[in-house]
């Protein structure tokens, strides 16, 4: 329930913000101060304020001034101005009522007030000013004369990260349209929209790759966004050569075919309208920086996160305090946690570093990625950004989708990560140790001993392996076994096959197996397809050496 | 103290575990060869604090009482599938004074090192390691058998500043002050601007006195040259290899666009040399 009474000092700082939250770019805290509380005539018997709770919900401004209504007449008068009412409450009749409340003759007749006047885009006099309070427009022969010098605050609004999310998420297929749309307005500066890889981009200046060129007057244009059939705004504009497109036919029809997505995009980023497209909805998670003790369930979450790839197996929350928090250029005020908020859960992390890598970035795979990896890496961004680094690096598995698009988003490239490699030391063992783990599948298949006669080893590398399968067991050794296959091949070879990075066929088809008998060769095949490692690696960069 | 056995040539240096009193020269080599990445500090975070550090593991080569080369491994705990871990070692900075590189001190260290007590105790069965793709190729696959797995890592950056480059450009400014491009920069003189897809806008004014570079906000509009590209495409720049004909192939396939004079774009391309040296350090 709202209750209405009149401002009295205490509540300066209250409508103050909501003024400037209300009109953002235009009105501050200082301008406000000039505005209303050091006017000369300033009221604060003229200012309404609509309250919940003891919250200030809404305001409306009367200032007086004398107003000439003929060459010899002045009378006194009230202009309305910086109506505003909470985002969270409109809709609701608020400004209604703030608008009634003084409006007595009383009021008027005290400060002999004769005319109430105000400013208001003609849609919101219509819906509001007319129909509640009888405004009319009058005669005016006030001209309005506008240039426009920079795209500067439709280029923010454009890069801004959420928007660019919103706008993929509202757009797709408009954000994949692969082109360029450049406006040429009369007296003003070239924008470029691009719409590109999934994204919108806006750019300012000269570009050289447009596709679509929209030449004519500011004034056609804000006409084209003002509602309405925009097909027919635009024929009638095009006849009468208010406007040009310029462009190859192919991308005039690709873009008449989305032009009602178009007309949405052009109008939600000229009139920076952030409510229409960004969600509302409050998210599930919070993020706070690192405490003692979280170190146990960054652990869990890692070896949940990467348990499908091959890497760096954890130890313990205290190797993990070593790697990430102590690490020189890890503070704590650079290490985020995102956190359930119902359940207190930690289900995600980032560590930054100053040097301007992000040492770790994970996630829980069952929460919701798209809503976690967001909030963390915007942590991270903003962290390093107050940093000072020159750039930001980030790894994550290439399967990840969610890092990748959200690191595009915050115009991240791809960059090629450090190159691992890897080699055997001791092959006999990291034998026994892969066919003991495909035991079960090997002993009921095979009953085969195999000797693997290799070239080209390095001196720890015996240069003869057997590899037992049999009913009782596997057994790879280096000491002489009675076998029935024989295969010759160099050490790379063999290694790159149990690696995973050749498979025995290709191996066998590029001649690099010699295998006797030859009746034997699809049962080798079988027996190298089940043994090579079939895992993917992934090293995240605080485990880079 | 573990001497290093496995090879059978006769040597003018001897492979040995580290030493206490070894520490400060180690830090020192480490330090001139990974100059932007380790100093002492870090050196002492990475090893001495590691929980997984064992001085064994460490091996140097030591001439006429002088630390000339080291090799670190740390023992690790490898996933080669979610139902297998092996032992496993990280083959951590090797490095090698200038003065004695192409002598085998490299492979005489590694290969101490895979003969070495800790080793045999420990057994472990692979060793791997981050290597620069060309060192890989002509050290150690021939020398270790090291092959690159199925690595599905994926690395993202994203530029906030030149700064680097800036740098860059103090230092080469020096060089132009000390006489150093006299001739070839007589009666030069222009105005790049590069507009990079998601990175600040960059611009060059190049004259006989020196360069000048801004970012951002700081640059003209009025440039001789305009060049668009994006980072991908300006990091194959960057490579010492192919550089022209990289240029060629991304101008061809439209990743890097010109705009400017033609008087301007030869003279641009004419003098691509100094581009290159602003971009010739790490600046990505």
């Amino acid at each position: 329930m709202y209750k209405y009474r009149l401002f009295s000092s205490k509540d300066s700082d209250a409508v103050r913000e909501l003024v400037r939250v209300t009109f953002p770019g235009f009105l501050d805290g200082t301008y406000w101060d000039w505005k209303h509380r050091n006017y000369p005539r300033f009221d604060p018997l003229l200012v309404a304020i609509a309250e919940e709770d003891g919250e200030i919900v809404g305001c409306s401004h009367w200032l007086q001034n004398s107003l000439k209504l003929g060459s010899d007449v002045v009378v006194n008068s009230l202009l309305t101005c910086d109506l505003a009412v909470r985002l969270d409450h409109r809709g609701r009749g608020i400004a209604k009522n703030l608008l009634l409340q003084r409006r007595t003759r009383e009021t008027f007749k005290k400060r002999g007030i004769v005319v109430n006047y105000d400013f208001a885009g003609p849609r919101l006099a219509a819906r509001l000013y007319t129909p509640l309070l009888g405004y009319l427009p009058p005669k005016l022969s006030t001209r309005k004369y506008f240039k426009l010098l920079s795209w500067k605050k439709i280029v923010d609004f454009v890069s801004d990260v959420d928007v660019q999310r919103a706008l993929r998420k509202e757009f797709s297929k408009v954000c994949s349209l692969n082109m360029t749309i450049s406006l040429k307005m009369r007296s003003a500066p070239q924008l470029n929209l691009i719409f590109k890889s999934g994204k919108i981009e806006a750019t300012e200046g000269a570009h050289g790759d447009s596709d679509i060129t929209i030449e004519g007057d500011t004034h056609t244009f804000i006409s084209l966004m003002n509602g309405g059939n925009i097909t027919r705004k635009i024929v009638k504009a095009v006849l009468e050569r208010r406007i040009k497109f310029n462009g190859k036919l192919s991308k005039l029809l690709t873009a008449y075919r989305n032009v009602g997505q178009l007309e949405t995009v052009f109008r939600v980023i000229f009139t920076r309208d952030r409510d229409s497209v960004l969600p509302k909805a409050t998210s599930k998670y919070d993020v706070r920086t690192f405490q003692d003790g979280d170190e146990a369930k960054i652990v869990q979450l890692l070896n949940k996160a990467y348990a499908d790839y091959g890497g760096p197996a954890r130890k313990s929350p205290e190797y993990w305090r070593w790697c990430c928090l102590e690490r020189p250029d890890v503070e704590r005020s650079g290490l985020f946690v995102a956190v359930d908020k119902r359940k207190g859960d930690v289900v995600g992390h980032v560590v930054a570093g100053r040097s301007g890598n992000v040492w770790e970035l994970c996630y829980d795979p069952e929460q919701d990625g798209e809503e976690i990896v967001p909030m963390l890496i915007d942590k991270a961004v903003g962290y390093l950004e107050k940093a000072g680094v020159t750039s930001i690096n980030i790894t994550a598995p290439m399967e990840d989708k969610t890092i990748r698009r959200t690191c595009m988003d915050y115009g991240f490239i791809h960059n090629p990560p450090p190159k691992v490699f890897l080699s055997v030391l001791d092959l006999v063992k990291l034998a026994s140790l892969l066919a003991n783990d495909r035991k079960e599948e090997l002993t009921t298949r095979f009953d085969e001993t195999v000797l693997v006669k290799l070239e080209d080893a390095p001196s720890w590398i015996s240069s003869t392996i057997f590899i037992k399968i049999g009913k009782n067991g596997v057994q790879v050794t280096d000491r002489p076994l009675p076998h029935s296959i024989n295969l010759e091949t160099d050490f790379l070879t063999f290694s790159s096959l149990l690696f995973g990075n050749l498979s025995p066929s290709k191996a066998l088809s590029s001649a690099k197996f010699r295998v006797t008998p030859s009746s034997k060769v699809s049962t080798l095949v079988e027996i190298l397809s089940c043994l090579r490692m079939k895992t993917k690696w992934f090293f995240p960069l605080s485990e880079f050496g | 103290m573990a001497e290093g056995s496995g090879l059978s040539e006769a040597r003018e240096y001897v492979c040995r575990s580290l030493d206490k009193r070894d520490e400060e020269e180690v830090k020192r080599l480490v330090k001139n060869a990974f100059r932007e990445f380790l100093d002492g500090e870090y050196w002492d975070w990475k090893y001495k604090q590691n929980p997984d550090f064992d001085p064994s593991l460490v091996m140097v080569a030591e001439k006429d009482g002088r630390v000339i080369g080291c090799d670190h491994w740390l023992l690790k705990d490898l996933r080669l599938s979610p139902t297998l871990e092996v032992k496993a070692v990280l083959g951590a900075d090797i490095v090698v004074n200038p003065e004695f590189r192409g002598k085998g001190v490299g492979k005489a260290l590694l290969v101490s090192l895979r003969y070495s007590e800790t080793v045999k105790r420990k057994n472990p069965v692979i060793i791997y390691m981050f290597a620069d793709v060309n060192l890989a190729q002509n050290f150690y696959t021939p020398t270790g058998g090291y092959i690159p797995p199925l690595d599905r890592t994926a690395s993202y950056i994203k530029i906030l500043n030149w700064r680097k480059v800036k740098e860059n450009a103090r230092l080469l400014n020096e060089e132009i002050r000390a006489g150093k491009f006299k001739s070839r920069l007589a009666g030069f003189e222009l105005k790049v601007l590069f507009k990079i897809v998601n990175a600040p806008a960059l611009c060059f004014y190049i004259a006989e006195e020196g360069i000048q570079v801004g970012e951002g906000d700081e640059c003209f509009e009025d440039a001789d040259i305009v060049v668009w590209s994006d980072l991908a495409t300006l990091q194959k720049m960057n490579c010492k290899r192919g550089r022209k004909t990289n240029l060629f192939r991304a101008a061809l396939t439209g990743k890097l666009k010109f705009r400017g004079k033609t008087s301007k774009l030869l003279s641009f391309y004419r003098n691509l040399w100094i581009i290159e040296q602003l971009f010739s350090r790490r600046v990505i």
